[in-house]
């Protein structure tokens, strides 16, 4: 059996696709002349929406698309997208499968490469084809402090990969591409049941631009304010180190580090954090950092481009102040 | 799975409240990736037999995949969700939990036997679920208590040996190196020159005018 050409998996689970998606489609496209063959993109959608999603993944750079379509209740189920995954590589025999290492993504694909026992890469920062030909995956590994370039032995090549590590590319509306239309046998079990919706995320850190982090230094739940009004005024996102959230101060969804969410802001301000390994490796690629602590040998001193020495509750108040006279940039 | 310096970790687990620890540990078992790992844990809970659960957490420290989780679900051919955020409810042969898909919180009713990977902080019900400091005497009876440690034969009848370890592993690191952080002299500050330099800093940044 011969395997060619690129498959990505377009996430599709709440009736858009999730833009990592695009993002791969791209970095396909820079990869398909030396893996040979043709890009497939293979996506779950609905009747409403498949030819939207068709045409954007045609216009994001896909030669064939393999639409599996299912009634609107099934879309967020992963036992769907599974079969379906498994089904569009067995159709298309690609290479590389690349699927976005979203939770989602993170769930499924390696789902996939157990039931057809191949090799999977996770979180890949970087693919590229090596002077041998062959296909490398590039990821961190122990909290981002080790980078490995891995080879699979097995095919076809599995790898989850970051969002937000490849441009988003250009759309051309004017490509011409395939659909197809692939048969799903929906089983009637109800293993999974998805009932639906429990809440929906009102912050997304890892698209804001500027960032105010707020740490241990905060001595209490109702102090959180003075710091939420400082992030407004600078028209930044109010984020968080762990501890915050683990004393249910903060939600989740503003957690910045390892296990929470990875940011790549164009400024990082950090209040009150030391620096813990599992923090910095949440923001260390920002742009231009910013921390506040009273102790100057904090960790995060060797993180940061400035460093001011001093109690963030007298900054925080004194800079709100002096802000008064500025415009935020919009 | 782990070489044998994992012990102290599950007397820790057993001092929580852990009936049986078993340690999977056999040179064997050694350089696998997610694929070998996820067999290998897999056919050690067959070779246990029957369960309506499996815990897992949503990743390790050291290789950060997320992926063993689900992995292992497949082998044993039963659902799963990973990034559990809350168990809304259990019952006997069903258990609903709230899991991030990325973009939105989802709420999903799974059939059991399940696996759950679950994500800090965990809300069981509508209580935090916080570890605590397990007691003396807990810690005491752990240090006493049996560990089990199978090896690769011990699983031979449940599962193919050559699936295991280096062996079973498709994926092979070609190259590591320690990755190279972005140099940043810090410039220190303090005092009344503080917020004079943070507003020039944001001016030039261009976050206000």
């Amino acid at each position: 059996m011969s395997w060619r050409g690129i498959l990505v998996y377009a996430e599709n689970y709440s009736g858009s696709i999730h833009r990592a998606s695009f993002e791969l489609l791209g970095k396909a496209r820079g990869l398909l002349p030396k893996i040979g063959g043709v890009l497939h993109a293979a996506i779950v959608t609905s009747e409403e929406n498949a030819e939207k999603h068709s045409k954007e993944l045609i216009a994001f750079g896909a030669d064939e698309v393999l639409e599996y379509i299912v009634k609107e209740r099934f879309l967020p189920n992963p036992v769907v997208h599974r079969n379906a995954l498994i089904d569009a590589i067995s159709y298309a025999k690609p290479k590389l499968v690349l699927v976005p290492a979203t939770p989602w993504g993170r769930s499924i694909a390696p789902r996939v490469a157990a039931a057809i026992r191949t090799g999977i890469t996770a979180d890949c920062l970087d693919v590229y084809v090596d002077d041998a030909g062959d296909i490398v995956q590039v990821r961190p590994a122990f909290t981002g402090n080790i980078i490995a370039h891995i080879k699979t032995l097995t095919s076809p090549v599995m790898a989850t990969v970051r969002p937000g590590v490849f441009p988003l590319p250009q759309p051309d509306y004017s490509r011409k591409g395939e659909v197809i239309a692939k048969n799903l046998s929906l089983s009637e079990d109800d293993d999974v049941r998805v009932v639906g919706v429990s809440k929906r995320k009102t912050v997304k850190l890892s698209e804001a631009t500027i960032i105010v982090s707020i740490g241990k230094g905060v001595r209490s739940k109702e102090d959180i304010k003075l710091f939420e009004e400082l992030a407004k005024a600078l028209n930044a996102q109010l984020a968080c180190s762990r501890p915050l959230v683990d004393m249910g101060w903060m939600e989740r969804d503003r957690q910045v580090g390892f296990s929470g969410n990875i940011v790549r802001p164009r400024l990082y301000i950090a209040l009150g954090i030391s620096g813990a390994p599992q923090h910095i490796a949440g923001m260390k690629d920002s742009q231009y950092i910013i921390a506040v602590n009273t102790d100057p040998s904090a960790p995060i001193a060797k993180y940061c481009d400035l460093f001011v020495v001093g109690d963030i509750y007298d900054i925080a108040k004194k800079l709100l102040q002096a802000l008064e006279g500025f415009k935020e940039v919009k | 799975m782990a070489p044998p310096h994992a012990e102290p970790a599950l007397r820790d687990a057993i001092a929580r409240g852990v009936d049986r620890a078993i340690l999977l540990s056999d040179k064997r078992f050694a350089g696998a990736d997610t694929l070998a790992t996820s067999y290998t844990l897999a056919a050690a809970i067959r070779r246990l037999g029957s369960f309506d659960i499996i815990l897992c957490g949503e990743k390790s420290v050291d290789g950060d995949t997320a992926h063993v989780g689900p992995e292992v679900a497949e082998h044993l051919k039963i659902p799963h969700i990973s990034f559990v955020t809350r168990v809304v409810d259990i019952t006997r042969d069903r258990i609903i939990v709230e899991a991030d898909y990325g973009d939105a919180y989802y709420t999903v009713d799974l059939k059991l036997p399940a696996l759950i990977a679950l994500s800090r902080p965990v809300i069981f019900k509508e209580e935090f679920v916080e570890p605590s400091m397990p007691k003396i005497s807990d810690v005491l009876r752990a240090k006493r208590a049996k560990i089990e440690v199978w090896n690769a034969d011990y699983l031979s009848d449940v599962a193919d040996v050559g699936r295991f370890g280096l062996a079973g592993s498709p994926t092979r690191v070609v190259k590591a190196y320690y990755a190279l952080e972005k140099e940043r002299m810090a410039r220190f500050v303090k005092g009344d020159e503080s917020i004079i330099t943070l507003l020039n800093t944001l001016k030039e940044l261009g976050v206000i005018q």
